[in-house]
């Protein structure tokens, strides 16, 4: 019995492991970009208003959770990608020390358009696949 | 990872049609051109693969490129004798009368520890008993023994009433009967289970692979463990 379907659970197997640690995978990175997203957002808003111990403060949190996140996400995303986003917060750091309100925002929205883009990249879309 | 995961199974399904199409001797001895293309060919499937960062279709797109300019190759090839030559390149005596001939290695950068090696694998340990040696086109060896040196043959040893092989066809396989291939071989269903009961094997069912052999006799085998011992 074993012999006769063995190669037949192995391939339906694989597939499921395949088919359920991605299904798992993208809602992770989906939440967890969210809670990031969120977190970022709350930097800007304070960006806007020039408020910048607040941005410093928020800006801590959001760090310490992407310092997190971020080793998770290595292990399924494009390390690339990473370090693109990670130059891009070293560069909001530097902006929000200085105060620089245009260079922060402009940094700002760089690196939230990186947190939204590495879950969508490796969605299963049609244009992903082609 | 899903991602990657469906981008594999296109590739891998695209590049299944593809060697199909490209016909059998794509898969076995290959000529320079279309060693080139099946190199190739998986070099661009796996870029792709690996990477979704990469459109799909720049590999389908070189796939599919590859494949007509394979199919054209081939026509080419087939129709025009001179561009066989060309393309293909001719077969190459590199033995004649049971002497190398060195020009001939010399041109094909071929060693003649490397002829002596190819000979021993075909079983002819001695330049001497050969008449002829071709390297053909796709890279192998081919040898012509003297008369004194080959095998003898059915006409070499005047064996009389000996009957040209029939074609084996297949009668059952993995438990299934062929009907086409029944009527192809002449046997009708009565015959067969006839040969299985006289192998006592009583229910049809029972068997797992028949023949119809190139003596003209059926053969029959059981899928019962015991058979196989």
């Amino acid at each position: 019995m074993t012999r006769k379907w063995g190669g037949w659970l192995l391939v339906v197997g694989v597939i499921l492991i395949i088919i359920i640690s991605g299904v798992l995978t993208q809602r992770y990175l989906d939440r967890t970009s969210l809670q990031l997203i969120n977190q970022l957002e709350t930097v800007g808003r304070a960006v806007d208003e020039e408020n910048w111990g607040k941005s410093h403060a928020s800006f801590v949190i959001f760090k310490k959770n992407w310092d997190n996140t971020s080793k998770k996400w290595a292990l399924f995303t494009d390390h690339l990608e990473l370090d693109n986003l990670e130059m891009k917060l070293a560069r909001l750091k530097e902006n929000l020390h200085s105060r620089d309100k245009n260079s922060a925002r402009g940094d700002f929205g760089e690196a939230l358009m990186l947190l939204k883009h590495i879950p969508d990249r490796g969605r299963l879309t049609w244009s992903n696949v082609f | 990872m899903l991602l990657i995961a469906v981008r594999a199974i296109i590739l891998y399904a695209l590049l299944v049609v593809v060697m199909r199409l490209m016909g059998k001797r794509q898969i076995g001895q290959l000529q320079p051109f279309e060693l080139v293309v099946t190199i190739v060919i998986a070099e661009l499937a796996v870029i792709p693969m690996g990477d979704a960062g990469i459109p799909l279709m720049n590999g389908i797109i070189g796939i599919l490129v590859l494949l007509a300019a394979e199919v054209f190759l081939s026509l080419v090839v087939l129709h025009s004798e001179r561009a066989r030559a060309v393309i293909c390149g001719t077969p190459i005596l590199v033995i004649e009368n049971g002497r190398p001939i060195p020009e001939n290695l010399r041109k094909l950068r071929l060693n003649i520890n490397d002829l002596l090696e190819q000979l021993r694998n075909k079983e002819y340990p001695n330049m001497s008993d050969i008449a002829y040696a071709l390297l053909e086109n796709n890279g192998t060896l081919n040898v012509i023994p003297k008369v004194d040196a080959r095998p003898p043959t059915v006409k070499d040893l005047a064996l009389a009433n000996m009957k040209d092989p029939a074609l084996p066809i297949t009668l059952i396989m993995d438990g299934k009967l062929n009907q086409q291939n029944m009527k192809l071989a002449g046997v009708t269903e009565e015959d067969l289970f006839a040969q299985a009961r006289a192998q006592k094997i009583e229910n049809p069912a029972d068997i797992f692979f028949a023949q119809y052999n190139t003596e003209g006799q059926i053969d029959i085998y059981s899928k019962r463990k015991d058979e196989f011992q």
